[in-house]
């Protein structure tokens, strides 16, 4: 923090700054959920966190193959019951996909009647692994397992 | 937020977290455009945004990617002309740190090379309702 020196309007930026301590400050805690799977030639797989989801803001997706493969990775949202109800984000890729969003995706959890679902579709002609990364903040320290 | 006891300085904190629960705090939502389309050879689209009305839309993220590993060009316009554009192979990746204002939106996809089947363009950003007077 800045020391006040002479007139003017005091700096407040400690206020607004980041941190790593889980303080009572912020009930937000920050998550990160991997997976490796594997994903069959010309097909698709989605995840999901199954369970009670609380409400959550994702700022990084990554998908990796096992190797060079050409692919679709989407983020979808679905409701509790496991309907389609909007595509968010789309993007090809060939050695890695990312996705990194400034502001976060939104996921108000179950409770919200609604879930992320993270869609891989494999449009090589043979099988290959596939990682997936998701990052962000979580509302509780219930933590973040993707299935 | 933490209740003020004794002397000090007051936590103010709970004013400028990010929050994922939409209460009335804040008035802003979350904005998703996706379409998936084709494009021939040396050719280009433009393709118009729908903005809801009564508010701004302000855009933070923009993905363009292939499905085959092409020159592609990603143009992006608001309702006074150019904003900024960027070139790639196969993905066109197009933050705005700050977010953008849009009014109008339109995005310009250019194809430098072959016939490409699938392009995918994503954008994400925050809508603002103009607060009503009456």
């Amino acid at each position: 923090m800045v020391t006040s020196r002479g007139t003017g309007r005091k700096d407040y930026s400690k206020n607004t700054e980041l941190s790593v301590m889980k303080i009572v400050r912020s009930h937000q805690v920050r998550f990160i959920g991997r997976l490796t799977t594997t994903v069959p030639a010309l097909s698709s797989v989605g995840f999901y966190q199954a369970g009670k989801v609380t409400p959550h803001l994702v700022y990084d997706l990554s998908v990796v193959p096992d190797a060079d493969s050409i692919h679709l990775f989407q983020v979808q949202k679905y409701d509790s019951n496991l309907n389609y109800v909007s595509t968010l984000s789309g993007k090809w890729g060939y050695t890695k996909t990312e996705m990194e969003y400034l502001h976060g995706i939104e996921s108000l959890g179950t409770d919200g009647n609604e879930v992320l679902v993270f869609g891989i579709f494999n449009y090589d002609t043979v099988d290959h692994d596939y990682t997936l990364r998701v990052s962000g903040l979580i509302e509780s320290k219930t933590g973040y397992v993707i299935s | 937020m933490v209740i003020s006891r004794g002397t000090g300085r007051k936590d103010y904190s709970q004013n400028v977290e990010t929050s994922v629960v939409p209460i009335i705090r804040s008035h802003q939502q979350r904005i998703f455009y996706t379409l998936s389309f084709s494009l021939p050879s040396f050719s280009y689209v433009d393709l118009v945004v729908p903005l809801t009305s009564g508010g701004f839309s302000m855009f933070y993220n923009f993905f363009l990617s292939a499905s085959s590993n092409e020159l592609i060009e990603l143009s992006v316009y608001y309702e006074n002309g150019l904003v900024t554009d960027k070139m790639g192979y196969q993905v066109v990746d197009l933050p705005f740190l700050q977010g953008f204002p849009f009014a109008e939106l339109t995005i310009r996809v250019i194809n430098y090379g072959t016939d490409i089947s699938d392009l995918y363009l994503s954008a994400a950003g925050l809508f603002a309702p103009t607060w009503s007077t009456a």
